[in-house]
């Protein structure tokens, strides 16, 4: 008695198809929730100090920021908007405004990461890192 | 369109493949939306070095070439054969988002006592524009 099994076994495509379309989709999501690396260009040392007066960022153990001696956002705030909106007013009056880096022997790399971002966020195009007292 | 689908497949398993080769183990860069996208060109200039985290004794450990390091003093041979070798090289600093400041600041100091002018921070960066601020020590 001959049963639907016998005979031959043909490709099936219609299951390969379908785990080609979960594999595409796995990797279609891999590739597109990836973060790229990239790059905050110093130089060092530095060139000739001015004559301006420079801005003062200090970043102290905790994350907090203060500009010029004022606090200004909180230790948890990454994004640093007062920070930023008071460094595009001062780039605003001069572009090639000096602006002192500060941070605290013991704070975290994150965070310094934080304020370069906010400093190249505003334009500012003259950077130098400070000696901490600490 | 099986065709098509491997094709595709391919393609998206390339580029998965070739970010993940890029990443390092026990090395979580800090984000920031404002860095420079880095060139995919091959860079003959640049010396990497990472600075890891050890959290359990609070101490970074410095990598260089496969090289495990104890300080950023003890790199100061190396960092100044490099620029002796080639003059116009730079140093792309991995360091860990948790690394101390103490610890980049004193790679930074000797990469000046070494002679090298540029050093660049590599970070983890979603979207980019070329906004990038000239750093002096």
């Amino acid at each position: 008695m001959a049963s639907a099994g016998d005979g031959e076994f043909g490709f099936q495509i219609a299951p390969m198809l379908d785990v080609l379309f979960v594999l595409l989709l796995f990797f279609m999501v891999s590739a597109g929730a990836q973060k790229h690396e990239a790059s905050i260009s110093t130089q060092l040392p530095g060139g000739q100090p001015g004559n301006d007066i420079p801005v003062r960022i200090e970043i102290d153990v905790d994350g907090q920021v203060s500009l010029n001696g004022e606090t200004t956002d909180t230790p948890t705030d990454h994004i640093l908007p007062q920070t930023v909106a008071r460094l595009k007013t001062i780039v605003a009056e001069n572009a090639r405004q000096p602006v002192v880096l500060i941070p605290a022997r013991s704070a975290r790399h994150q965070r310094v990461v934080d304020v370069l971002n906010a400093c190249a966020g505003a334009g500012v195009k003259n950077l130098a890192f400070g000696a901490s007292p600490e | 369109m099986v065709d098509v689908l491997l094709v595709l497949m391919l393609f998206f398993m390339s580029i998965t493949s070739t970010e993940l080769l890029k990443k390092e183990k026990n090395l979580q860069l800090a984000e920031a939306k404002n860095a420079t996208p880095q060139d995919k060109k091959p860079k003959t200039n640049e010396v990497v070095v990472n600075v890891g985290w050890e959290p359990s004794n609070g101490t970074a450990v410095f990598t260089m070439d496969g090289m495990k390091y104890p300080s950023a003093d003890s790199m100061l041979g190396v960092l100044s054969a490099s620029i002796q070798h080639n003059p116009r090289v730079y140093v792309l600093i991995r360091a860990d988002k948790d690394v101390e400041y103490s610890n980049i600041s004193d790679l930074m100091n000797t990469c000046a006592t070494a002679g090298i002018s540029t050093v660049t921070f590599a970070v983890i960066t979603g979207g980019a524009t070329n906004n990038k601020p000239e750093v002096t020590q």
